[in-house]
């Protein structure tokens, strides 16, 4: 091969795992059997802590009222269609919002985790997107450390007085990238490279992921923008109900 | 799709190169890409197919069995599979499984083949990222300069990739031999048994229904956006995506309303209870699971010493 040419099939190469990879990644789920079984128990076990805390909560806004319990339900349903379906094309790969930061803007990070990893088996079982031992890795990834973050910048944003649109775009752009994040070490830790180690198996991932999730992560932030901007224009009611607006607001 | 063939075809050269004669990697290569480009062009890529389960799931010979039975000895199996870390148990574990689906269940085998598909190339597709190493120096049977690095296969990468990919292909089709046979309302009865917090079950059993009845107000909702123009252009389809999402929330707080008032007038008090067939489990099934469960253990034992 001339120097050209090998230039050429590196490049195209890597055109091809860059796309290729970061789509098979979905809206980052980690694959049935990627994890070994330790990491796959370990990951599990971290969740369990904030699945206690979030089934707490949702006993309490299920004794307090019953109907809140259908709200719940309808936002997680809501959570596995909006995976479901596709962003409109962005880059030639068609990708998924996770919607859970607007689940968390609007319910709480808690209560998401729960909402979170019953979406998740169902996508498991039903669309074999992420799996039985990947469930916690996947819950603690998109469930619970994208979520909790929106939910505390966007708390932070709200003392700090930023616009609530402002506040809504950061929340979800940047719960959306941390979830990437995350994703990226729970791989890099199961599969250290052979050459780099841990943090180079990390960069490798993170750099893959990189290219396709920031312009992502930009998008669902503008979609949750939109999402809210309609919901405050459309049901405002509901909104009260939820605790979302304050109960007096116009 | 077609990309993605053209992906796994190259996945499967990575993974084969130096190992076995060139033709023979060449080869497998081009039949890869070949029989996934045959079936993306026969094929759309849809995600409504998970709506045919439950429907599959009770069309199966295997639907007549105790669901708590199926549900251990799958996952049992699906986690030995993942824990046994070796290829020859995960392969014995798909092909069984596959036929178990198949021959025992009696589900289609184009059902079957479309519904692997998807996983099958996201399984290869994560692969490459395990095959190829980003390194300073160039090592192993193959490496190409790229960006001041060497992107190279290493023969112990190329191990390390093909036994992860024969393992997530295994624990698919555990996954696929219980979503085809159980529906989800008996699945959520067995973990009702294992005495999950009962605020979480009927969140399932909610969610689950919900998840239908959005997907359908979605199509409208679509539809009617795409009838007036709304996804020409990127700008027109992100402003439009996003409205429809909003309204298909909105429609979906609406509609939980209806829902809880069609319930509370029929003496809901936060327990929903289904009738379901008594399955009982016979001796001859659960001593058939449990002798191949453990002729798969003993396989993964003596494979590893």
């Amino acid at each position: 091969m001339s120097k050209n040419e090998k230039k050429f099939l590196s490049l195209s190469l890597m055109l091809g795992l860059v796309l290729g990879v970061t789509q098979a990644a979905g809206a980052m789920h980690i694959m049935e059997g990627y994890l070994p079984i330790g990491h796959a128990v370990a990951w599990g076990a971290i969740c369990l802590p904030f699945l206690a805390w979030g089934v707490i909560r949702i006993r309490r806004i299920a004794a307090n009222s019953r109907k809140s319990i259908l709200l719940l339900a309808m936002v997680g349903a809501f959570a596995f269609v909006l995976s479901a379906l596709k962003i409109p094309s962005v880059t030639g790969s068609s990708s998924h919002p996770t919607g859970t930061g607007l689940g968390a803007i609007l319910f709480g990070a808690p209560v998401m985790a729960v909402l979170g990893i019953i979406v998740l088996l169902f996508q498991a079982v039903l669309l074999a997107h992420g799996g039985l031992t990947t469930l916690g890795a996947n819950t603690f990834s998109m469930a619970i450390a994208g979520p909790f973050v929106s939910w505390g910048v966007y708390a932070l944003c709200r003392k700090l007085r930023i616009n609530r649109l402002v506040s809504v775009f950061l929340a979800a752009a940047l719960g959306d990238l941390f979830t990437y994040v995350v994703t990226s070490f729970q791989l890099g830790f199961a599969h250290p490279s052979v050459t780099g180690g841990v943090m180079g198996s990390v960069a490798e991932f993170m750099g893959i992921f990189a290219l396709t999730q920031i312009p992502l992560a930009v998008i669902e932030g503008i979609l949750t923008v939109v999402v809210v901007m309609g919901l405050e224009t459309y049901a405002k009611p509901e909104l009260r109900e939820i605790g979302y607006l304050a109960k007096g607001a116009a | 799709m077609l990309f993605c063939a053209v992906l796994a075809g190259i996945m499967v050269w990575a993974m084969s190169w130096g190992r076995c004669p060139d033709w023979a990697s060449a080869g497998g290569a081009v039949l890869c890409t070949l029989a996934f480009g045959a079936f993306a062009l026969g094929h759309r890529h849809t995600h409504s197919e998970f709506i045919a389960f439950d429907y599959y799931a009770q069309q199966s010979r295997l639907f007549r069995f105790n669901p708590g039975l199926k549900t251990i000895f799958l996952t049992s199996l699906l986690i030995l599979c993942v824990a046994a870390d070796s290829a020859l148990t995960a392969v014995v574990v798909f092909l069984s499984m596959a036929l178990f689906t198949v021959v025992a269940g009696g589900t289609r085998i184009r059902v079957y083949l479309s519904l692997m598909t998807v996983p099958a190339v996201f399984i290869l597709l994560s692969g490459l990222a395990l095959v190829f190493d980003f390194a300073s120096q160039p090592a192993g049977v193959f490496s190409l300069r790229l960006l001041g690095g060497y992107l190279c296969v290493t023969p112990a990468a190329q191990a390390h990739a093909f036994l992860v990919t024969v393992k997530a292909l295994g624990a698919v089709s555990c996954l696929y031999a219980l979503s085809l046979s159980t529906p989800m309302n008996e699945l959520i009865g067995v973990m009702r048994r294992i005495h999950l917090p009962a605020v979480v079950i009927e969140l399932m059993y909610l969610i689950y229904r919900y998840i239908f009845i959005l997907l359908a107000a979605y199509a409208q909702i679509r539809a009617a956006a795409s009838a007036r123009l709304g996804f020409a252009g990127a700008r027109n389809s992100v402003r439009t995506f996003g409205r429809c999402c909003a309204n298909l929330l909105v429609q979906s707080f609406r509609r939980a309303g209806a829902c809880f008032d069609a319930m509370e007038s029929r003496c809901y008090e936060g327990k929903l209870a289904f009738l379901q067939s008594p399955k009982p489990v016979r001796a001859a099934e659960a001593a058939a699971a449990g002798v191949f469960f453990c002729a798969v253990t003993a396989l993964a034992v003596l494979t590893r010493i």
